[in-house]
């Protein structure tokens, strides 16, 4: 971040990944809109972009690239960022990310941390990529689940847009990516005297995610996330509540969704807004509360 | 199985594969504590029993596919046909090796099904012999559950010659035998 004159600032990010789904061209939008996202994350208007791709140019073909490319393109476009270039290397494995510049105002910042106690948390899009895209490595994942990992992946985690006309007050904010659900919120809540209380069955989860999980589709990240995190989490959830196996909450998620703090008397209205823009399984998953600090309660 | 230094989800696949194929007991060795962890998850989603340990960074799984037991409902009063013998009866074996035959022929036809069959003794050959296993294979296709016992497969030598039902235990039959409604022939 770099403050320019007066009251906006400048922000700068950069992703890469390696391919999560087949279709070159919606690997290339995904990629867009994982990069972009950070961007979006700290309530800033992405502008400008560089692509940074290693690709095997002596393996696959030279039209493989140009799909990528093309994603990577209309993605940004649908974004209204600029693509201003870009550098590729030859490698053995493709990755492609881009560097995202964008620019916000000082007093309209979001970060990580700044929730207090009674505020809600707000996640807008399913979890369970990294599980889904194992599974597709094995060939074991179901089409139409990979198309809705695929839809979502690719969705803009355009909020700062979509706030441009309402008040709500964003609290504090965050993506979730590779460290999963769990980390990702323990970052919210890092340093302060707050803990968090999350309700397992508002998470909204992808379709067969959980049936993936529990035949063994689980990236390795998932298993140091919840190695690293599970010393901070308070289980409490009753069988009942359980619907899931709780790997999926330290799954790492590609493009995953936002994770939005707001008060409580904004988030129906936060909802309604999301929900129309097509987050349709956003959803409240838990509260911030006084006791329990830096530690996360699941019931 | 050594898996040792295939990257996941490929040692996962693998051992799915050798259980559909029919493999009951399977010893994995594996490099790594995800690939550990994700065979875990898989054999306690399939009721499979899975021991491991670990010795300077190798570990070593050893899952074992329980023979499936269901659930026998005081309340059902599905039939049980417990056959000891080839033969039906005592007295001559070649009558009775032909009354069996009959008997199971007939079985067939029958508009009433036993729910269960057991099979103990030499009453294990009828699963097995190729001439006389086609009325059970049918049963079996019907629905009837046939339970083939363990131990005489085992004492006959004809562990690989099954060909209709499945392989059970006393432990099993038992339940059948105590619970249900139980014809011995």
């Amino acid at each position: 971040m770099y403050s320019t004159e007066g009251n906006s600032v400048l922000v700068q990010t950069v992703d890469m990944i390696t391919p999560i789904l087949d279709n070159p061209y919606d690997f290339g939008q995904v990629v867009a809109a994982n990069a972009i996202s950070d961007i979006y994350t700290m309530g800033c208007l992405p502008e400008l972009a560089l692509n940074i791709i290693a690709f095997p140019c002596s393996i696959l073909p030279k039209e493989v690239l140009s799909q990528i490319l093309a994603g990577g393109q209309d993605k940004a476009g649908e974004a209204g960022v600029l693509i201003g270039g870009g550098h590729t290397i030859e490698d053995e494995e493709i990755k492609y990310g881009m560097v995202v510049t964008g620019f916000g105002t000082k007093d309209n910042l979001w970060r990580v941390g700044g929730a207090d106690e009674g505020d809600v948390l707000i996640l807008t899009k399913p979890i369970g990529t990294g599980i889904v895209s194992t599974a597709l490595k094995a060939g074991e994942a179901p089409l139409d689940i990979i198309n809705s990992v695929a839809y979502s992946m690719k969705k803009l985690n355009n909020l700062p847009v979509l706030l441009k006309n309402h008040k709500i007050k964003i609290k504090a904010c965050t993506d979730v990516t590779g460290f999963g659900l769990i980390v990702h919120a323990l970052s919210m809540i890092n340093k302060s005297k707050l803990g968090i209380k999350m309700i397992a069955r508002e998470i909204p989860i992808f379709k067969k995610a959980n049936e993936l999980a529990l035949s063994g589709f689980v990236p390795g990240g998932a298993y140091r996330n919840e190695k690293w995190a599970s010393p901070k989490v308070i289980n409490n959830i009753t069988h009942d509540n359980m619907i899931f196996d709780p790997i999926l909450l330290y799954d790492p998620q590609t493009s995953g969704g936002l994770l939005v703090v707001v008060e409580e008397n904004n988030a129906e209205l936060l909802l309604l807004i999301l929900k129309e823009a097509g987050f349709s399984t956003a959803s409240i998953i838990g509260s911030f509360v006084k006791d329990e600090e830096e530690k996360i309660e699941i019931i | 199985m050594d898996l040792r230094g295939l990257p996941c989800p490929q040692p996962v696949i693998r051992v799915k594969k050798a259980l559909e194929e029919g493999i009951n007991c399977l010893e994995v060795i594996v490099d790594n504590e995800t690939t550990l962890n994700n065979l875990l998850r898989f054999a306690s989603s399939r009721d499979i029993t899975a021991d491991w340990t670990m010795e300077e960074g190798i570990y070593k799984i050893r899952l074992e596919n329980e023979m499936k037991t269901p659930k026998i409902d005081k309340d059902n009063h599905g039939k049980t046909l417990f056959l000891s013998s080839r033969c039906l009866g005592k007295g001559d074996d070649e009558l009775g090796g032909l009354l069996m035959k009959s008997f199971l022929n007939t079985l067939i036809q029958s508009p009433i099904l036993p729910e269960t069959l057991v099979l103990m003794n030499t009453g294990v050959y009828l699963a097995c012999d190729e001439n006389c296993c086609q009325p059970l294979q049918k049963l079996a296709e019907m629905g009837v559950n046939i339970l083939v016992c363990g131990t005489c497969l085992k004492y006959f030598n004809l562990e690989n010659e099954l060909k209709a039902g499945n392989i059970s235990n006393m432990f099993e039959i038992l339940k059948y035998l105590l619970l249900g409604n139980v014809t011995s022939l």
